[in-house]
């Protein structure tokens, strides 16, 4: 599979192939230069398909940020894939989420989610149900909806918002595999969460939610909301494989004595702190990602933005030793959520998560 | 506009990137290039790379050497005239560079050291959290433990009536086998937790009596006998013979040996069980013990090795038990100064050694002026029958000893020669069978009639029915001194009256654990009078109006305790000794009985042969005081 990868105009002349499909990530503020980038593609590639979605700011293998020049620049690789082996849909939020898939067929998949919404879990789960598709990640675009100028995702020439963007892969003759990780342990008994609005919990054990969390972890400072200091492991009351996704706290109102996360709750889903790991064991299971190494590959990294607040200082150092040891070229954004499996596994569920380094790497399978 | 370093400069730079960083040239060449690129265009990965590579250093002394770097470098660039253009550039990167080596890492420092103060807020609320849980969780097993001891007291209790009473037909007696083995392993259960429980709570007693050791391995091989009796095993003892009483805890070290052996049991299908004891080094006051189980059972990977003192670590889930025994015998060894090891290979077997050291008690206040006996050994052992000669010479004991057998035939058949109380044999196997018809004819004979015979080194089964005592390998001391306490007891039986008599009072609030208490004990001995009492002040009536040699009190009762019983009882008059009764057996337990001034206290469900030494003990205070 040939591929390259393009964060300038000068770079789109010098493409030695014609692309079958574009996926690219644009910052914040910077559809207009996707859409200048996508016009360009179009005129020197009228049939190829281009795929987007907003990261909070784009990452480019070695070097952690792609904006070192202050530019905000966008990235995309292109990539020359067989034409049916390959599919796009557009999944609105609106109805029951519904898959279209050849049962004959074996599939991988990315969704790019234009924001998180009650479907995001609803399409999770679904791409969880479906038997035939083995693989799946993905990625919350890194603006909360709230900001958006035009749309989180990007399909043919059109920003969307509110949609999900699935792309699928015909297994038989390409492949995603990788992993999530995040760098916590649960702590403690589980906590019944007893009242919810939306993403709010207004109540735990009966009590005012965010008394119970000061009880147990300190006075909560704006600074450790905004450096994503105290997740939690979040289980679903319905769960009943017990997944515990981990999910950060997004704000705490004081008046209303609630806290807000970056996920849905309900009334009856359980909720336990989280510790990170030590320094020793995070570096350590850096080393998973490697057993992902596939030759002609390109990788799709999706880095949750608290590992700019959380992590900060640590996250250069980690995609660098990422990029050092995993020898497979990578692209991807800081994200509000991303969506993968825990564990090699191949019965692990993919995971709506904050907090993670999830990787997929797309290789062609040598028929 | 300049993208790059003058060559001179480029390889002095060089010459002190390889001299401070100690690299080589290819390396010293890529810092050199990274460098210049970022000192001249926007590309940061320079600082990225500085970074990352003093994250991953193990060196020391790098963040040193990068400063230093840094420092000769910069200046020597600024002080050149050639770069005067570029001199805002060399400095910002001077700047930028500064700041991710020095300002950037103790900024992260402050985050971090604010971040593990949230983690240790956290972990000591967990901690708070969790530890209320335990103690909430003890309380909860002492009393369920307690209501089950009670139970199982009751049931166990009424098993050996009826098994006494021998009135069952085979079909029935064999359920009441079956339910008397599922009341021990029942009993062994809860004992268990109660003792796992007892060590994580720090709660677990060690005691320091003095005993006997190889009575004690003695009773360790009798507990595992109905277990190994079930499997076509070979069981072999290899024990050095023990003259000293050690002072240590004889139940916890018994209950390790009885685990380590019953795991053999447990895990060994076909093969053999091997116990080995000997001194590992003695002092005049300590010796150092190695107890060795080995088998060839289904042994251990290394995996499994690193787990089996885990609790609940069980390899073979449909093998009985919970897989609590290796954790409580490791901590209980630990407990007590000593170790257990463990080597083994899968398939071929596991050993386990148990270690320890224990005080020698040398207050043995033995007198055996009287004792007379006959040893035959015609094998090549001769050491420890040596050894078991001096202990007995030391206590004075009268010994002949042969290896000739014509000469022991003619001592024993002779008319003058003394008539020993004991008779040991230890010989070669075929000729037993001959001795035993021996003894027969002895034993026909009125001198021999309080006589005592024993063989010893009998290594598979003969049928010896005229020898009164058969070992495997040496007979213990303590059969020595409990002949010795027989015949004495009866000399002094000849002169005082047979009947002795006891009035004792029971106290407790469950009528069953009364009942069986007293069909125990007036079983066992027919003269003695237990009154019995539902409560404390049903118990403070009696003992107004009546005298008693000995008293047993639950300390879990409605109404009076029995520690307030006793109180009320004290201010009655002086008690006699009072027995404290529970299923409570934890150590604040036993020091609150003792506390109180109980004598002792017995653990629910009742050990017989501890009821009985107590009832013996206020016997010999009456008798023979």
């Amino acid at each position: 599979m040939k591929y390259a990868i393009i964060t300038t105009f000068d770079e789109i002349d010098s493409l030695d192939f014609t692309p079958t499909l574009i996926v690219g990530f644009y910052p914040y503020e910077k559809e207009e230069t996707f859409f200048k980038f996508y016009n360009a593609f179009s005129t020197h590639f009228p049939h190829t398909e281009m795929i987007g979605c907003n990261g909070d700011s784009l990452i480019y293998n070695t070097t952690p940020h792609i904006d070192i020049d202050g530019t905000n620049r966008c990235i995309f690789v292109c990539l020359d894939m067989k034409k049916d082996a390959y599919s796009i849909h557009l999944l609105s939020s609106d109805e029951t989420p519904h898959i279209n898939t050849d049962k004959n067929l074996n599939y991988s998949a990315i969704i790019f989610e234009s924001c998180y919404t009650n479907n995001t879990e609803k399409v999770i789960s679904l791409l969880n149900k479906e038997p035939n598709i083995n693989h799946f990640f993905g990625s919350i675009s890194g603006l909360l909806s709230s900001n958006t100028t035009q749309g989180n995702v990007f399909y043919n020439g059109r920003f969307i918002s509110n949609k999900t963007l699935l792309w699928l892969i015909d297994e038989h003759y390409y492949f995603f595999k990788g992993l999530s990780r995040h760098n916590f342990n649960p702590i403690g008994y589980s906590l019944e969460i007893t009242h919810t609005d939306g993403y709010k919990l207004l109540e735990i054990e009966n009590e005012p939610a965010l008394d119970i969390i000061e009880k147990m972890i300190g006075t909560i400072n704006p600074d450790s909301l905004l450096s994503y200091d105290h997740p939690f492991f979040i289980t679903a009351n319905n769960d009943a494989k017990n997944s515990t996704p981990l999910s950060s706290l997004l704000s705490i109102d004081r008046e209303e004595k609630s806290i807000t996360l970056y996920k849905k709750v309900k009334s009856g889903d359980k909720l336990k702190l989280a510790i990170p790991f030590s320094r020793k064991k995070q570096e350590s299971q850096l080393a998973d990602f490697n057993q992902y190494y596939a030759k002609d590959s390109i990788a799709f990294l999706f880095v949750c933005i608290s590992y700019k607040g959380h992590w900060g200082e640590m996250e250069p150092i980690y995609l660098m030793h990422l990029a050092k040891n995993l020898n497979v070229p990578f692209i991807g954004f800081h994200s509000l959520g991303e969506i993968g499996p825990l564990s090699e596994n191949s019965n692990s569920l993919s995971l709506m998560q904050n907090q993670t380094l999830t990787l997929a790497v797309l290789s062609e399978r040598l028929l | 506009m300049r993208t790059k370093l003058c060559i001179e400069d480029k390889k002095i730079i060089l010459k002190r990137i390889r001299r401070t960083f100690r690299i080589d040239d290819i390396e010293a060449g890529h810092f050199y290039n990274e460098m210049e690129e970022s000192l001249f265009t926007k590309n940061k990965n320079f600082f990225y790379s500085v970074k990352y590579n003093m994250h991953f250093q193990t060196d020391t002394l790098f963040l040193e050497k990068v400063l230093q770097f840094a420092i000769t470098t910069f200046s020597f660039l600024l002080k050149k005239e050639s770069y005067q253009s570029e001199e805002k550039k060399i400095k910002d990167f001077f700047r930028e560079y500064l700041k991710i080596i020095l300002v950037e890492p103790s900024n992260h420092a402050r985050k971090i050291e604010r971040r593990r103060d949230n983690v240790q807020n956290i972990l000591q609320h967990v901690s708070e959290q969790l530890n209320q849980s335990l103690d909430i969780q003890q309380l909860m097993i002492a009393n369920i433990s307690h209501e089950m001891r009670t139970s199982l007291n009751a049931i166990s209790g009424y098993i050996t009536l009826i098994e006494e009473k021998n009135t069952l037909d085979s079909e029935n007696q064999s359920y009441l086998e079956k339910a008397n083995h599922a009341t021990y392993t029942l009993k062994g259960l809860v004992s268990d937790i109660l003792d796992a429980s007892k060590i994580n709570s720090g709660q677990m007693e060690i005691k320091e009596e003095s005993f006997w050791l190889d009575e004690m391995l003695q009773k360790a091989i009798d507990n595992i006998t109905f277990n190994l009796n079930k499997k076509d095993l070979t069981f072999k003892t290899d024990i050095q013979f023990f003259s000293q009483k050690i002072l240590g805890d004889y139940q916890h070290i018994m209950a390790i040996i009885v685990n380590l052996l019953s795991n053999a049991i447990k895990y060994t299908d076909t093969g053999f069980i091997h116990l080995r004891v000997k001194a590992l080094e003695e002092t005049e006051n300590t010796i150092k013990i190695l107890f060795q189980v080995e088998d060839s059972g289904i042994g251990m990977t290394h995996e499994q090795i690193e787990k089996i003192f885990n609790p609940y670590s069980r390899f073979e889930k449909e093998r009985q038990g919970v897989g609590l025994g290796l954790h409580i015998a490791s901590n209980l060894a630990s407990k007590m100064g000593g170790e257990i090891n463990v080597e083994s290979t899968p398939n071929k077997g596991s050993t386990f050694n148990f270690t320890m050291k224990a005080k020698q008690d040398k207050q043995i206040d033995i007198d055996m002026s009287n004792f007379i006996l006959c040893f035959f050994n015609n094998t090549k052992e001769t050491k420890v029958s040596q050894r078991k000669l001096d202990f007995l010479k030391q206590f004075n004991a009268k010994v002949y000893y042969f290896e000739d057998e014509k000469m022991f035939i003619n001592y024993l058949t002779g008319s003058k020669s003394d008539t020993p109380h004991v008779v040991s044999i230890l010989s070669y196997q075929n000729a037993y069978k001959r001795f035993n018809a021996l003894i027969h004819y002895l034993k026909t004979l009125d001198k021999f009639q309080k006589s005592y015979f024993i063989a010893e080194g009998i290594n598979h089964k003969v049928t010896l029915n005229y020898f009164d005592k058969v070992y495997e390998r040496f007979t213990p001391i303590t059969t020595y001194i409990h002949i010795l306490d027989t015949i004495n007891k009866s000399d002094k039986n000849t002169s005082t009256p047979n009947i002795q008599v006891l009035r004792i009072l029971a106290v407790d609030d469950i009528e069953t654990n009364l009942e069986i208490l007293k069909l125990f004990i007036t079983n066992k001995y027919p003269h003695i009078t237990l009154d019995l009492a539902t409560g404390g002040y049903e118990a403070i009536g009696m003992y107004k109006t009546q005298t008693y040699d000995m008293i047993f009190i639950d300390l879990k009762m409605p109404g009076l305790s029995g520690f307030q019983t006793l109180e009320k009882l004290k201010d009655i008059k002086e008690p006699p000794a009072t027995y404290a009764l529970t299923a409570d057996v934890y150590k604040s337990t036993y020091d609150q009985v003792i506390e109180a001034d109980f004598v002792d206290l017995l653990e629910k469900p009742l050990q017989l042969d501890i009821l009985f030494g107590t009832i013996e003990k206020a016997l010999n205070e009456k008798y023979n005081s």
